[in-house]
């Protein structure tokens, strides 16, 4: 050896590696030197460790996840300058005997005897002392993944409410947002909206003086950090109230909606802060308030906001609404949703169709269903059944259907659902239970005219080659026509399209209503469809809102597995529509809606209607 | 397979009964039995005529009574400016009414009233059906005064002329810019109009006068179809009891103050004045004349009016009958229980439907000698003028009525023949053809223009 590689021998890194190069087995130079006990689910532990990766065979080796960075200069350390400190993250409780904690590929040892057990508290203070905001950032962060380790809720719970104090003790924080006319930024959390552990919705204003572009971010209770990528609209009463000219106050846009998929779940309900930064670096920021759990106040609120998306845009349905609203709608799947299926009368021996039939609070319409059935010999041979989407009408539906049996005679079923699903899941629901090969779809408010309907349409439907979807003629109470079949419109040259209905108003013997003939799509009100078929594409849509969309979407999912949808001239019922004049939710739901059927279905429609123009 | 026409109207006379709408009815009816055109007819409805608003979403229409050819147009008054006369809720237009015209694509489209409708609902009618003929019947001056369309002025005497400053002068509230403002939206959408019809020359002139060209308008008389009247060729003295006075006055009409109910009233009041309350003889005095006044919507008036009838009637007494209300089925028995039909407007009239039924039923008209009204009557061949609002002209007109030994006999006798509907409709149907360049062929589809 020379005398220079002499010298250098002298570090342990180098003798580490010389080792290795050796094939001598060695360990790492390094120690925990704090644990931390969260709950059952996790261990932490702080350390440091020197030199290049080594492997060790002999101890039992713990997977972490861990974070490590460099001591600061002049933080002299025993082993060197390439010391790094490091957190790390164990699942599960500490080891009871002497383990090799793997630290991003480093084999730190780990002896129970000799590292200190620790609250969270002295973790941060005393093993993370002096390092820089972004590591604490990666810090905290790590420690808000271990919510994912928890064994059920409670575990979860308790886990969380560590995590947060840590977060507390150890995260950067910015200033605390004054709200004052006299303060430069201002910023202000209205709500945070919990769709599940992971997905959430907030909506606030924030706002720079310097008008420059800020940057907003979240950090959970539990302390994970995630950027908002928010849609922006304007606050005219926030711009009022720090002064802007009168002129000025709908051009700047303060208020902010932004959806959010963290890494990990968060459990917590307090503690949520949401940090305003500008390209100077000057921050604030503010806790928000409690997050709302219920999710029908959080649906109502996030299609409530698309009032804010700025005309010509599509920013905040795309990238906000739209997810939410999937996600809200995978949370709450209808799979748990049937609670009770009763059979009244005798079940058909071998039905071919089904008649699914959605209530929703209108119970008396059961009645005037069933006194036209009850006159149509294919009723006895139908499988019927009824789903009942408005749960606290169970008790009365009860009472009506056996008494209602007796005397007409028709053999049903009554569903009864947990909870309101809206008109695609019940109708899922529904035929989840069907026991025909053809599933009729039909509006609880549309009653046939003659006897035979049913029977003619099944005909209908199994002689016609490649027919996915049949619908009727539906008249109105004065004679003129509801619906003869469904096409696509562009509204006055809009850029999307709305469904509409051929002959809508005019009288029922209107002769082109009266040619049997291919359509672009038919009504969900009184559809037929083969179980299979529907089935296959998966049943109704349900994330549409409220009812809009769900029949033309679905006929257009039949279309592209190369089936058509058929109007039925000379079979006609009665569909008795309300009158719904649109209430501003409705009206935003329909815009929802209409994006939603957009967004899927823009360029098949397109092709659709340039085939019929 | 005959061409169509569509009839628009601003109401149906099943929802409030009316002059235009009832002859629109009837035209539609008669056209249909003609079998020269097929027609469907457009009924605006909706308040404040009806009470209930739109039924069904996504639609404006709604059949009448279960008719296949007949339809309700159901529009929002909220949305429509009075001034203007157009729906600020253009959807109206180049929706549900284009809609509707896409579905019956009509050859013809003949306009009776776009009251409540607007004027767009002409420029829809071009943009959608470029090759239809479009035909407005003039049935008042809306589009000329502001005033209900009467050209009267609401200082209370008739207009000759509107301006934009004159306009001003009766509605302060609208500067003359907005009045000239809507002179020229109103001949923007009139001016799609193939061509005008007037039931009378003395509106054709007035709106000549305002500016629409001479040979668009055409002078076409209503066609009636009165019911109860005798068939052509009767002998209209048959059931006609001898009478030895012709005393008997009949008012028929909406008791609306232009229509002067109240002038008669008065001019009845001047009557009784002038005679004694007994003969020399001391008995009563000789048969005193009567007046029977038939029609309705005296509630609906102002106030003022109101007040002044009721004053009227009260000091009447047995002389003055209000009959009230009537039932179209009921006229000829109305008719025949008056010798003289008194039409005593104080505005100028077009072609009061009152004059035509009152001749159908062979009784002498009294009118004011202003406007359609002096034009359908002739002084002296079938029946007298008097000068208009004069209650004292109206008296003595009506006393020379009474007293002038065979002069009911010889106006009667000089009542002209009514316009049969029939050949009305045929005149119609000719129109529409001449604006049809391609004759109807059977079985044909669209047509060239």
């Amino acid at each position: 050896m020379t005398v220079e590689s002499q010298r250098l021998r002298r570090t342990p890194a180098v003798a580490a590696v010389a080792d290795q190069r050796a094939g001598r087995p060695s360990v790492a130079v390094g120690r925990v030197e704090f644990a931390c006990r969260l709950d059952e689910t996790a261990t932490a532990f702080t350390g440091w460790f020197a030199g290049p990766a080594i492997a060790d065979r002999r101890s039992r080796r713990v997977a972490a996840r861990a974070v490590s960075f460099p001591r600061p200069a002049g933080n002299e350390h025993p082993a060197g300058p390439e010391v790094c400190g490091f957190l790390a993250v164990v699942a599960g409780p500490s080891p009871e005997e002497a383990a090799v904690i793997d630290v991003a590929g480093r084999a730190v040892p780990f002896d129970p005897a000799g590292a200190e057990f620790v609250d969270v508290e002295s973790l941060a203070w005393l093993g993370l002392a002096a390092i820089g905001p972004s590591e604490r950032t990666a810090a905290t962060g790590l420690m808000a993944a271990a919510t994912e380790l928890a064994a059920d809720d409670f575990a979860a719970g308790r886990v969380a409410a560590e995590l947060r104090r840590f977060r507390d003790a150890l995260r950067e924080r910015s200033p605390h947002c004054q709200i004052s006319p006299e303060q430069p930024q201002g910023i202000f959390v209205d709500v945070v909206y919990r769709i599940d552990a992971r997905r959430f919705y907030l909506r606030g204003w924030a706002r720079d003086a310097t008008g420059a572009e800020i940057a907003l971010s979240a950090v959970t209770p539990e302390g994970a950090r995630v950027e908002l990528s928010p849609a922006r609209f304007p606050r005219p009463d926030v711009e009022e109230f720090y002064g802007a000219a009168p002129d000025r106050r709908h051009s700047a846009r303060p208020g902010f909606v932004a959806y959010v998929e963290l890494p990990a779940g968060s459990v917590l309900d307090e503690g949520w802060v949401v940090e305003l930064r500008n390209p100077a670096g000057l921050a604030v920021e503010t806790v928000a308030p409690a997050v709302t759990r219920d999710a029908a106040v959080v649906r109502s609120a996030v299609l409530a906001d698309l009032a804010h998306e700025i005309p010509g845009s599509d920013t905040l349905v795309r990238h906000h609404t739209y997810p939410a609203l999937t996600a809200l709608r995978e949370a709450g799947g209808w799979g748990d949703a049937i609670e009770s299926v009763t059979q009244h009368g005798t079940p058909p021996g071998d039905p071919v169709v089904t008649v699914i039939v959605p209530l929703y609070r209108r119970l008396d319409f059961v009645e005037h269903q069933l006194a036209h059935f009850v006159d149509d010999p294919d009723f006895s041979a139908t499988d019927l059944i009824y789903v009942l989407d408005s749960p606290e009408d169970a008790a009365a539906l009860a009472d009506l259907a056996g008494p209602l049996q007796r005397l007409y005679g028709v053999p049903f079923r009554t569903v009864v659902l947990r909870r309101n699903l809206g008109f695609a899941d019940a109708n899922n629901a529904g035929a989840s239970l069907a026991r025909g090969r053809l599933l009729l779809l039909l509006n609880s408010d549309v009653v046939p005219d003659r006897p035979g309907w049913l029977a003619a349409m099944a005909d209908f439907y199994d002689r016609t080659p490649a027919a996915g979807a049949v619908g009727p003629k539906l008249v109105y109470e004065d004679g003129s026509i509801q619906h003869g079949g469904l096409y696509f419109i562009r509204p006055d040259g809009a850029p999307w399209w709305e469904n509409a209905h051929y002959f809508k108003g005019l009288h029922r013997s209107f002769p082109p209503a009266t040619v049997t003939r291919r359509v672009p799509g038919v009504t969900g009100a009184c559809l037929l469809v083969a179980r299979q078929h529907f089935e296959r594409i998966g049943g109704l849509s349900g994330t549409y809102v409220q009812g809009d969309y769900e029949d033309s979407d679905l006929c257009l999912r039949l279309a592209d597995l190369g089936l058509d949808c058929w109007y039925l001239a000379d079979v006609e019922l009665y569909h008795l529509e309300g009158q719904s004049y649109p209430t501003a939710l409705r009206r935003l739901t329909s815009r929802f809606n209409t994006w939603l059927h957009n967004h899927l279905w823009d360029e098949r429609i397109t092709a659709l209607m340039k085939g019929t123009a | 397979m005959p061409p169509t026409v569509c009839y628009v109207v601003h109401n149906h006379p099943a929802v409030m009964p009316g002059g235009a709408e009832t002859y629109a009815l009837e035209l539609f009816e008669a056209m249909r039995d003609s079998g020269r055109y097929q027609p469907v007819l457009l009924a605006r409805t909706g308040p404040p005529v009806s009470r209930s608003g739109r039924v069904h979403e996504g639609t404006l229409l709604e059949p009448v009574a279960g008719a296949a050819d007949q339809y309700f147009f159901h529009t929002d008054i909220a949305d429509y400016d009075w001034f203007l006369s157009t729906s600020r809720n253009k959807d109206v237009y180049t929706r549900f009414y284009r809609e509707f015209l896409l579905a019956y694509r009509p050859d013809v489209v003949h306009f009776q009233h776009t009251l409540f409708l607007g004027y767009d609902i002409l420029r829809e009618t071009r943009r959608t059906l470029p090759k239809a003929a479009i035909v407005y019947t003039l049935h008042e001056y809306v589009p000329i005064c502001h005033n209900n369309g009467q050209m009267f002025r609401t200082s209370g005497e008739p207009c000759m002329a509107a301006s934009p400053r004159r306009c001003h002068e009766c509605f302060p509230q609208y500067s003359p810019q907005d009045f000239f403002l809507r002179e020229r939206f109103i001949k923007s959408h009139l001016g799609v109009v193939d061509r005008f019809v007037s039931p009378s020359r003395f509106l054709a002139q007035r709106y000549v006068d305002w500016g629409i060209p001479g040979d668009r308008i055409v002078v076409e008389e209503n066609g009636r179809r009165p019911i109860g009247a005798p068939p052509p060729g009767t002998d209209q003295d048959d059931d006609e009891p001898a009478r030895k006075t012709r005393d008997r006055f009949g008012y028929f009409g909406q008791f609306t103050a232009f229509k002067g109910s109240d002038v008669l009233m008065e001019a009845m009041q001047i009557l009784a004045d002038r005679r004694p309350a007994t003969a020399p003889s001391g008995r009563p005095s000789r048969a005193r004349p009567t007046l029977r006044l038939h029609g309705a919507n005296i509630e609906h008036q102002p106030e003022e009016f109101q007040a002044k009838f009721r004053r009227l009637l009260d000091a009447a007494g047995g002389d003055v009958t209000l009959v009230g209300r009537y039932r179209p089925a009921e006229l000829p028995a109305l008719m025949r229980s008056v010798d003289w039909v008194v039409v005593p407007s104080i505005w100028w009239e077009n072609a009061p439907l009152v004059i035509q039924e009152a001749f159908a039923h062979g009784r002498p008209v009294i009118c004011s000698d202003i406007g359609g009204m002096a034009e359908k009557v002739t002084a002296g061949v079938d029946g007298l003028h008097f000068r208009a609002g004069d209650a004292t002209s109206l008296a003595d007109t009506m006393e020379r009525a009474v007293r002038t030994p065979g002069l009911w006999d010889r106006l009667r006798a000089g009542i002209a023949e009514v316009h049969p509907l029939e050949r009305h409709v045929a005149r119609l149907a000719e129109l529409y053809d001449a604006l049809r360049p391609v004759p109807v062929l059977e079985g044909s589809g669209a047509h060239d223009r």
